[in-house]
């Protein structure tokens, strides 16, 4: 383990996520205000939206280390593109998870085929294939470039799934959206509070990965 | 050189004929499936031909999509393709072209069956939707070359094609039903001209990224 | 004519080509040997553009293969351990498809005539995917004759033939050598590859143990050494 934390800014990173996270958590369930209509459940909010937009970043770096290591043709770039679909697709788990348990009590329903929700999913499934991919595309080296040009794909359908699950069919989709701009700031101030501490969370879990997948590499290309 | 990389995949489609009655076959046990799955009520059915059409063609699009590529692999022929001095994305587009081409067959074969088994009434105008029906091809062989080409040497690529395939083509479903909704229901051009306005979108964007990204998957 | 610098290139993290270097001049014949494993096959393939190398870069008459644009390439013709062909064609229509990727174009009585020549015209009109090992392996070669090549990369061109066979082909890459093309081929049999060959490339724990001459003094000798 120690080798994960060997440098100074990862221990730093360490250190500020678990103070971040830990302060968030007690924002969460003691200062942000109940909701009248929603209570309890209106707080999953402070969750369920910023690991979604930790779920998206990740895949953007999939997207733009596969551009890199395309380029480049570095190996690095593929293991954090890799670490990138590893920790969005945990992220887009939880998001599936957190999003009907929110739905049920709010909407009457666990599922109605909200756009952000259904773009998930659809994403998820796709990362599903990634990882089919990558276990049974063949050598690594090979796969490597394979699993590039799929997360450049997934990422540039995001927009084309988003707007077209939008408009699909509006008569089920008839739901109160949660306007950021319209809420009052004993609300928006936690949201982006959470935001950016899922963000520090998003770059240690991912910097962490990245040495792991490192190390593994070098272990397996020395054992010849 | 694309004339003569069309034309080959003409000729060796024409020698064995793989692709299109692969597709035709799967796409007609589709067909008989969705005749017994439904109430056979003909309002309902009219109702739904769209879906109900566009679900085979994606259903039976993955194993001639499989059947582009496979008839290469099985006496290397890709590596004699691809060593030859050929641009690898005028190589993308002869598969895009000839995709389409067989997938259309395919569709125009299996078409009176389709309207016969459900029931439906035969449309009033057919250029709008023939137009809408190629825009579709476009897309979903678009894509399905690239996801063809990265599965091909792959364990399990008959699996791994639609398990990749499948998402990614959810927009242009959506969209191709959506337009042939409006088109079969005779709804003005007015209501569902975004649907269309998707579909392109997604056939230059996924054209494009065959284009570029061709080279990337074709070797080992 | 030919300028590899630095070829590497590795399947599932282990090491198959490790800093590969070496230049081919026109008029060379070489042979490429080694033991089951070294990586000749592979090589000949990133050569041809089938497989992609972690690093390194490969100039045929100074432009660049592995990253230029794919008539950089013009003049190369890979003949590889698989048959090459669309099962479902026949010799004739797969001899006219092959060399028109290669830029060629060939009269039907020339195809046929070299097909007469390989002895393979008595099943000019069959699908190629009926075709004994025999029949395939000439006919891989009969397209040897139908592409205007200057650098000509086979792997084991004497695979699945009989001695009348072999003979054949060995006085056929005696007589594609004409002094402005280069053959790079690989072979099993040292002597028939000291043979044909005016210089040996001995592929040896992933890099080039061995670059020399045929004319070179006690080569057999070094060749069984490092074969043992």
């Amino acid at each position: 383990m120690s080798f994960l934390f060997q440098d100074r800014l990862t221990r730093s990173l360490l250190i500020i996520t678990v103070i971040l996270m830990a302060l968030n958590l007690y924002t969460i369930f003691v200062i942000t205000p109940m909701v009248p209509e929603q209570h309890w459940a209106q707080k999953i909010f402070y969750v369920h939206v910023p690991i979604a937009w930790t779920g998206f970043l990740s895949y953007f770096i999939v997207m733009v280390a596969g551009i890199l290591f395309l380029v480049k043709k570095e190996s690095r770039w593929d293991r954090v593109g890799l670490a990138a679909a590893e920790i969005g697709t945990l992220f887009v788990i939880l998001v599936l998870i957190t999003g009907p348990i929110w739905a049920t009590p709010i909407w009457g329903r666990p599922w109605i085929w909200e756009p952000r929700l259904t773009t998930t999913l659809i994403l998820f499934l796709i990362y599903v294939g990634y990882f089919m991919l990558r276990k049974f595309g063949g050598h690594p080296e090979r796969v490597a470039r394979y699993a590039a040009v799929l997360g450049i794909l997934a990422f540039i359908d995001v927009p084309l799934i988003f707007y077209s699950v939008k408009f699909w069919a509006p008569q089920f989709q008839l739901h109160p959206q949660v306007e950021m701009v319209q809420q009052p700031t004993g609300i928006i101030n936690p949201f982006f509070f959470s935001l950016s501490t899922f963000t520090f969370l998003f770059i240690l879990m991912l910097r962490l990965r990245v040495r792991i997948l490192n190390f593994q590499y070098q272990i397996k290309s020395n054992n010849v | 050189m694309f004339t003569t990389l069309l034309k080959k995949e003409l000729f060796v489609e024409l020698r064995n004929k793989e692709v299109v009655l692969s597709m035709l076959a799967f796409g007609m046990s589709v067909l008989l499936i969705y005749s017994f799955s439904l109430s056979g009520d003909p309002k309902i059915n009219h109702e739904m031909a769209p879906g109900l059409f566009w679900s085979m063609v994606v259903l039976s699009s993955t194993l001639g999509l499989h059947r582009l590529f496979g008839q290469e692999k099985d006496f290397d022929a890709f590596a004699s393709l691809i060593a030859a001095p050929i641009d690898r994305s005028t190589l993308f587009l002869a598969k895009w072209v000839s995709g389409v081409i067989f997938l259309t067959i395919t569709e125009f074969l299996i078409i009176l069956p389709f309207f016969l088994f459900l029931g439906l009434s035969w449309p009033v105008s057919h250029f709008q939707g023939i137009g809408i029906v190629l825009l579709g091809n476009m897309g979903i062989v678009a894509v399905g070359v690239i996801i063809s080409g990265l599965a091909m040497r792959a364990k399990m690529s008959a699996v791994l094609l639609p398990v990749l395939l499948f998402p990614l083509i959810t927009p242009l479903l959506i969209a191709s039903v959506k337009a042939t909704t409006g088109w079969y229901h005779v709804i003005p051009f007015s209501h569902w001209q975004f649907w269309v306005l998707i579909m392109v979108t997604y056939v230059v964007i996924f054209g494009l990224a065959g284009y570029i990204f061709f080279d990337h998957i074709t070797e080992e | 004519m030919l300028t590899v610098s630095n070829i590497s290139k590795s399947f599932h993290y282990k090491s198959v080509l490790k800093n590969i270097h070496f230049s081919l001049s026109p008029g060379e014949t070489i042979a490429l040997i080694g033991k089951n494993g070294a990586g000749k096959s592979t090589l000949l393939r990133i050569l041809a553009k089938i497989s992609t190398p972690e690093n390194g870069q490969v100039e045929f008459e100074n432009n660049n293969i592995l990253t230029g644009v794919a008539a950089n390439r013009q003049g190369i013709y890979y003949c590889g351990h698989a048959p090459g062909f669309y099962p479902s064609l026949t010799a004739g229509q797969n001899l006219n498809y092959i060399s028109a990727f290669h830029g060629c174009s060939n009269t039907t009585e020339k195809i046929s005539s070299i097909l007469q020549d390989y002895h393979l015209f008595d099943a000019i009109d069959e699908p190629v995917k009926v075709y004994s090992q025999g029949m395939l392996q000439r006919l891989k070669l009969a397209m040897i004759e139908l592409i205007d090549w200057s650098l000509l990369l086979i792997d084991e061109p004497f695979n699945s033939l009989d001695m009348a066979g072999r003979e054949f082909v060995k006085n056929k890459m005696q007589a594609w050598q004409n002094g402005k093309r280069c053959i790079l081929f690989v072979d099993h049999d040292i002597k028939r590859a000291l043979e044909l060959s005016s210089r040996i490339l001995l592929l040896d724990k992933h890099s080039i143990a061995m670059d020399e001459p045929t004319s070179s003094p006690s080569l057999v000798v070094k060749i069984t050494e490092f074969m043992e």
